[in-house]
């Protein structure tokens, strides 16, 4: 018995000897194949160093064909585990949930969908909303909902790199970002998320939940960045545009830089996702900036991003989300009274503790909901309606919408009871749960927190509610 | 710099980038001993096709995990890897030949081995082309092949380390045997179908008294390697007869009559014939009950010595045969017609025959007991969490794990 081709027995010297014509499982050789690739049996450097190795990542359907002969082996040839982490993905099935097999033609296959969607939105349909062990629904939707945010982003850029060039912005270097922050609301709300959202990638990744990781990137970019930063910015850049605006208001300033700093930290963000689109469109990015701004070569190598926490600013976050509501609830009521996109309706908003900050969205509250004129005023300064404005009662506001076609006494009346009996059901459900002791035992103590401070809100909700309704007696 | 289009696309990009990475070899980790590297071991897929979704995912997987490790400014090593598959690799080789009209025998051995590795490197760089355009970052300079002389030295050494640590040990196991290819085939070279038969009737004399019992068989003709009859322990009918003996009818040997859990009691008579040399059930049963193996066929499907007068006849006659010798005895009950699924060679579709042989087996008890307490005391983590339950169950009750015979071992005729 030897390693090597022997020239005879080792027991009687014969010649006479055969070699064994059948074949070796070939789950031995895979069983030794993280040492055996890094140069097992000799002492090599990359053994030295690279062994044992980190992760095994494969489904757990070879569990036991596969990783427990690795562990069993490698033990057994190195006397180390040959990884720490062994990480068992699903398996691949169509969006109804069933196996792809070539019978059902279900099959996708990959070289057709990358040459059909790209690289990119093959691997964030792949991996988003993914979770270990856990089957994955793959159909042309989740393909097609890829592509179009790769799009999203490149379109989003686009604006983000015309922007730059056509302000006369090249040559900014990134950290300019930094020292703007604290100027506007949506900067101070721009910057909080974003570190409230690097904070949650590094702790996610930590933990394998990779789907989850880059759904919470997609859902950043998409909706917080493109849909209200993007869009609010667009509003700022005409302004600051208009020369009378930025002499005689100082307070404007250019949102482009703080644009190409969040762009640049999303970029390497989404990265390890989609390698190839955030590469585009990050060297694109630094080819505008002063020396490139301090980036590296290749996105491939840049830094990871890290959270800076003295960025995270609940105040900001409550104010802009309050003012999100206003834009949504007034685009709501538009679309349910059916009124035209181009006309413009009259508004009052009531506030209260968040007064400052929400005057301060006035502009965009103003383009982005078509609401002029607009009036944004103290909660205590309200004097009785005149009637025939239509009221919304938000977390953080009321909102009067005057010549809204429709709205008489009877339907308010209506709505305001629905919403008073919706909201009483909630309170009901959630005091019932907060009293419960085996909850108050088991809930950690910020989720109990929050559950608190989630009836606080629906109970001042349900007071103003009923006190508009009172209004209309 | 370029315009950039009003929508993404992709393809000239993507080439663009790869080629840019890898000619940076930003792929290529270097070691820094200060600091503790990132190391992936791709899963290596097999040389027999093109990738599937199932490899994009697991691509996808490990190069968001490398990309990630390797931003955070650490060494990080993805090392990519191919399978050669074993036999898998070389059926697809033979089906090509096939379409020529021509079998590996045709062309010699030399030949067959330069096609399956010509075979295996068009596949290999097919399937690192396509990592490639999924965007893997891979070290592709430390790419490996299980067949290359590194890892194949690796399994040579691993497998005599083993031998001589008394872990190795050689074992008998039912193969699948083409009596015209002579060869063994592994299980994917095997096609089952169903075939109509007989399934005949035999009576068996007891051996301390008068009657019979009788057994249902498809395959008379390998009553001469029959080493006892079975039947279920809770077999009401044939409970007074276990344990009795029985006389293999025309033959005249005396067999025990044992209770095995492995016999259908609605099956025929609920009697069995025991023929462990040629039905990998019958093995399991003799292993059970320490019976003797009698192989009654040459490896061309014509009987042997063990078959008396119908040495050197065909198996298919010397069934003929019997049938006809135990309807004159007056020892064939009945004969009813009977389809069942049987093994046929992929290559040339003749019936196959199972046959013992001795194979290699890894002692799997000291083996697996490591392997337990490195998840157990927390050296490997296993996410999620539930398979660890999982892989505890199983390497608990694991099997001596058979690992076919090396083709590295020389054995001489001394042994």
């Amino acid at each position: 018995m030897s390693v090597e081709q022997p020239d005879a027995c080792q027991h009687c010297g014969s010649q006479e000897i055969t070699q064994d014509p059948d074949v070796l499982d070939t789950w031995f050789s895979s069983a030794l194949w993280t040492h055996s690739t890094l140069g097992w049996p000799d002492e090599t450097d990359d053994l030295r160093y690279f062994y044992p190795t980190s992760v095994m990542e494969t489904g757990y359907d070879i569990l036991f064909f596969w990783v427990a002969r690795m562990i069993m082996m490698g033990l057994e040839d190195t006397g180390q585990a040959p990884f720490h982490t062994v990480y068992l993905h699903g398996l691949l099935r169509d969006e109804h949930g069933d196996k792809m097999s070539k019978l059902r033609g279900n099959v996708i296959n990959p070289t057709e969908a990358i040459a059909q969607y790209g690289v990119d939105a093959l691997r964030l349909a792949l991996t988003t909303g993914s979770s270990p062990g856990n089957d994955i629904n793959l159909g042309k939707a989740k393909l097609e909902s890829s592509r179009h945010f790769v799009n999203k982003l490149w379109n989003a850029s686009r604006y983000i790199l015309s922007s730059i060039d056509s302000q006369g912005a090249r040559g900014t270097a990134l950290s300019s970002a930094e020292t703007l922050a604290g100027r506007t609301l949506e900067d101070r709300w721009l910057q909080s998320r974003l570190n409230r959202l690097v904070a949650n990638v590094s702790r996610l990744m930590e933990r394998f939940q990779f789907g989850e990781a880059g759904w919470q990137i997609y859902d950043f970019l998409w909706s917080e960045f493109c849909d209200w930063y993007i869009e609010i910015a667009k509003i700022r850049l005409r302004d600051w545009g208009s020369a009378a605006l930025r002499v005689t208001d100082a307070s404007v300033e250019s949102p482009v830089p703080l644009l190409a700093s969040t762009l640049e930290k999303s970029l390497r963000l989404l990265h390890p996702f989609m390698p190839f689109v955030t590469e585009e469109l990050w060297q694109r990015l630094g080819e505008r900036l002063a020396d490139r701004s301090g980036m590296s070569e290749s996105l491939a190598i840049a830094p990871y991003p890290t959270a800076d926490n003295a960025l995270i600013d609940p105040q900001a976050e409550r104010a802009m989300s309050a003012t999100i509501d206003i834009i949504r609830s007034v685009r709501k009521a538009r679309t349910e009274h059916r009124i035209d996109a181009s006309q413009w309706i009259g508004c009052q908003v009531y506030v209260g503790r968040l007064l400052t900050e929400i005057a301060s969205q006035a502009r965009a509250i103003e383009a982005l909901a078509r609401a002029r004129p607009l009036a944004i005023l103290d909660r205590n300064d309200r004097k009785p309606q005149r009637g025939g404005e239509l009221v919304l009662v938000l977390k953080e506001a009321e909102v009067l919408l005057t010549k809204m076609g429709g709205a008489d006494q009877l339907t308010a009346r209506r709505r305001l009871t629905a919403e008073i009996k919706s909201i009483q059901t909630r309170i009901t459900a959630l005091a019932t749960r907060l009293d419960d002791s085996s909850f108050q035992t088991k809930a950690p103590l910020t989720i109990l927190e929050k559950e608190r401070q989630r009836l606080t809100a629906f109970e001042d909700k349900l007071d103003r509610l009923q006190s508009e309704l009172s209004q209309l007696d | 710099m370029s315009q950039m289009s009003k929508a993404y696309q992709p393809g000239r990009i993507e080439e663009k980038w790869y080629d840019f990475w890898l000619d940076r070899g930003y792929f290529t980790p270097k070691i820094d001993c200060g600091r503790k590297p990132f190391v992936i071991t791709m899963p290596p897929p097999n040389v027999t096709g093109d990738l599937h979704l199932g490899h994009a995912l697991t691509t996808s997987l490990e190069d968001i995990m490398t990309r990630w490790h390797r931003m955070r400014g650490e060494p990080t090593l993805w090392l990519p890897g191919t399978d050669h598959a074993g036999i898998a690799t070389q059926v697809l080789v033979e089906l090509d030949l096939a379409k020529q009209g021509l079998t590996k025998n045709d062309i010699g051995r030399q030949k067959f081995l330069e096609m399956t590795w010509e075979w295996a490197n068009r596949s290999r760089k097919n399937i690192n082309r396509q990592h490639q355009l999924l965007g893997a970052s891979c070290d592709w300079t430390r790419d490996c092949f299980t067949l290359d002389e590194g890892p194949s030295r690796a399994v040579r050494t691993a497998f005599v380390r083993l031998y001589h640590r008394g872990l190795v040990y050689r074992g008998e196991r039912m193969i699948n045997w083409c009596p015209r290819c002579q060869t063994a085939l592994s299980d994917l070279e095997v096609e089952h179908k169903e075939i109509t038969g007989h399934l005949y009737y035999v009576r068996y004399p007891l051996a301390s008294r008068e009657g019979f019992i009788t057994v249902a068989t498809t395959r008379p003709e390998t009553i001469f390697g029959d080493t006892a009859v079975a039947v279920n322990p809770t077999d009401q009918r044939s409970k007074v007869l276990q344990g009795e003996a029985a006389i293999l009818p025309t033959i005249g040997k005396r067999v025990p009559i044992i209770a095995d859990e492995a016999v259908d009691p609605s099956f025929g008579t609920g009697a069995l014939k025991i023929t462990p040399a040629h039905d990998p059930t019958d093995l399991e049963v003799a292993q059970r009950h320490h019976l003797p193996l009698v192989d009654v066929m040459n490896p061309d499907a014509t009987m042997n010595d063990n078959a008396g007068l119908y040495k050197g006849v065909d198996r298919f006659a010397c069934r003929e045969g019997m049938v006809a010798r135990l309807r004159n005895a007056g020892l064939l009950e009945k004969v009813e017609p009977y389809s069942h699924s049987v093994g046929h060679c992929t290559r040339c579709n003749i019936l196959i025959e199972p046959r013992v042989s001795m194979q290699w087996f890894v002692r799997t008890k000291p083996l697996a007991e490591a392997a337990i307490a490195a998840v157990a005391d927390g050296r490997i983590t296993i996410i999620p969490q539930h398979f660890g339950k999982v892989y505890f169950e199983w390497m608990n009750d694991i099997k001596d794990w058979c690992i076919g015979t090396a083709s590295i071992v020389a054995e001489s005729p001394c042994r």
